[in-house]
């Protein structure tokens, strides 16, 4: 009964903080709801419309529900996700389409075998970057992302992740295994059956670097390797953030690079300005394309409006220098 | 006149400032270690450690609108209040938890009594007052880790 209560109270504080006066919430509201002694539960939802003159579509991209909890030394974590629940687009085609069906985004347990040890089982992001370990709308700074989460590296990795704390200072080192074909590769961005990786994050007072490697192996047996280099400072006005990968997948001659360089200002606790440039070079899948590789800059420009922290407005202009993909992209989101 | 009322105010604000109480972490004597520096204080209040001395730590948080909130989060965490709200919605999409709280130092204090791994922040008074094992202080917004 209290979680029916607190359920619709926190649906109809949403409603009403579209047309009340900004303040601020009590620690209370993003928590999501608890379930028992140990268990807590949430999601989120994300809506997104795309404009270019090739395309005009407004879609429904996420709706996800969280189950989570912890006892003395183990976590759990699960995430069930329905992928474009709706869609409707006017251009190129009028299509309309709609899927219910929801899928194991993430399903992990993680030990706390000592002070400095932990080790994690199942199905999770890949420690890979900055981006790839929050990469929800409504977390997220733009509503488009990077490149580089799509192209270098699977996003997420079924197996084993054992992390060391390295220092006193906390600085970690993650060893990811993977040895199967995914417990469900629905949304992963490469359908794996083999991902060795090895992470360091490192905490300095300029700022937190990321260094990565790894391998990996397609179903289709195309074999990569890749590198990933990530950065970011955040200060009270601003965030900065790099990240950049080098990959060579087998069949290719070329090593593809990708480099991200992003800037948020914060205007004020609310609003959010964006800039990032990103330049990369990748391959197409295109069979009839001779030259497989293809560079391109995009520059992204952005204002997100978060009238509440676990509610996001974005609006952004993305520019490509050699596809015809010139696009404005609008997004709300929310988490509960 | 009205520069004078300012004046008055500004000079007693600051006045009470400095001869205000330091914020201290504080624990009960069985806590496993004897202090903690202020990168420790934050990990462990970001949840970013869960074990120390082999045990789990329980941070505890005073209630959203308490003075002393404010301060431990200004002074220690060094954060804005929209980037802990930001920075526990993230957390909650990884499943993990903000700080539990209790509404009053007196409520932590006894807590901390009788929890051996709960850490909290206190009026260094009410620590003192309390009994307890003392980690970490800030006084005047400076930090100073407890030898």
């Amino acid at each position: 009964m209290r979680f029916c209560t607190k359920l619709v109270s926190n649906l109809l504080f949403l409603l009403l903080s579209l047309f009340l006066p900004l303040k601020s919430i009590s620690d209370d509201f993003s928590e999501g709801y608890k379930i028992g002694d140990n268990f807590y539960t949430g999601g989120y939802l994300s809506t997104e419309y795309e404009k270019s003159d090739e395309k005009e579509a407004f879609l429904v991209d996420d709706l996800a529900f969280l189950l989570y909890g912890e006892n003395d030394r183990w976590d759990f974590v699960s995430e069930f996700e329905a992928k474009n629940l709706y869609i409707k687009q006017n251009l190129p085609i009028k299509t309309e389409e709609s899927n219910l069906n929801f899928s194991i985004e993430r399903i992990y347990l993680t030990y706390y075998i000592d002070d400095y040890k932990t080790v994690t089982i199942g199905k999770f992001n890949s420690p890979v970057g900055f981006w790839n370990i929050i990469p929800i709308n409504v977390l997220r700074d733009t509503t488009s992302s990077p490149y580089i989460v799509e192209k270098s590296f699977p996003k997420l990795t079924s197996g084993i992740c054992y992390r060391y704390a390295l220092n006193e200072n906390f600085d970690f080192l993650y060893i990811t295994l993977q040895n199967n074909e995914d417990i469900d590769s629905s949304y992963n961005n490469f359908k794996i059956k083999k991902h060795y990786g090895i992470t360091l994050e490192l905490e300095k007072t300029s700022g937190i670097f990321k260094i990565s490697g790894g391998y990996f192996k397609q179903r289709d047996n195309k074999e990569s390797i890749y590198t990933v280099f990530a950065f970011r400072k955040i200060e009270p006005n601003y965030t900065f953030t790099i990240e950049s990968s080098l990959n060579k997948i087998d069949l290719y001659s070329t090593i593809f690079y990708d480099i991200y360089l992003q800037h948020v200002q914060n205007l004020n606790e609310h609003y959010y300005l964006i800039a990032r440039f990103e330049k990369f070079r990748t391959y197409k899948d295109d069979i009839f394309t001779v030259d497989k590789k293809f560079e391109e800059n995009i520059l992204t420009l952005g204002l997100t409006y978060r009238p509440y922290p676990n509610v996001a407005i974005k609006g952004e202009y993305n520019r490509y220098s050699m596809q015809n993909n010139d696009k404005w992209l609008f997004s709300f989101s929310f988490m509960f | 006149m009205k520069w004078f009322v300012k004046l008055f105010f500004i000079l007693s604000a600051s006045f009470l400032y400095m001869y205000a109480d330091s914020l201290v972490i504080a624990a009960n004597r069985n806590f496993p270690v004897d202090s903690l520096n202020l990168k420790t204080v934050q990990k462990i209040y970001l949840d970013k450690i869960r074990f120390l001395g082999g045990k789990k730590i329980l941070p505890i948080n005073l209630p959203y609108n308490h003075f002393l909130r404010k301060k431990f989060e200004n002074s220690v965490l060094k954060m804005k209040r929209f980037e802990i709200e930001r920075y526990w919605l993230k957390t909650h999409y990884m499943g993990h938890r903000p700080p539990k709280v209790l509404k009053s130092q007196d409520a932590v204090a006894s807590f901390l009594k009788s929890i051996d791994n709960a850490i909290g922040y206190l009026e260094k008074g009410t620590a003192i007052k309390y009994k307890l094992k003392i980690l970490y202080e800030v006084q005047n917004g400076k930090s100073k880790s407890k030898k």
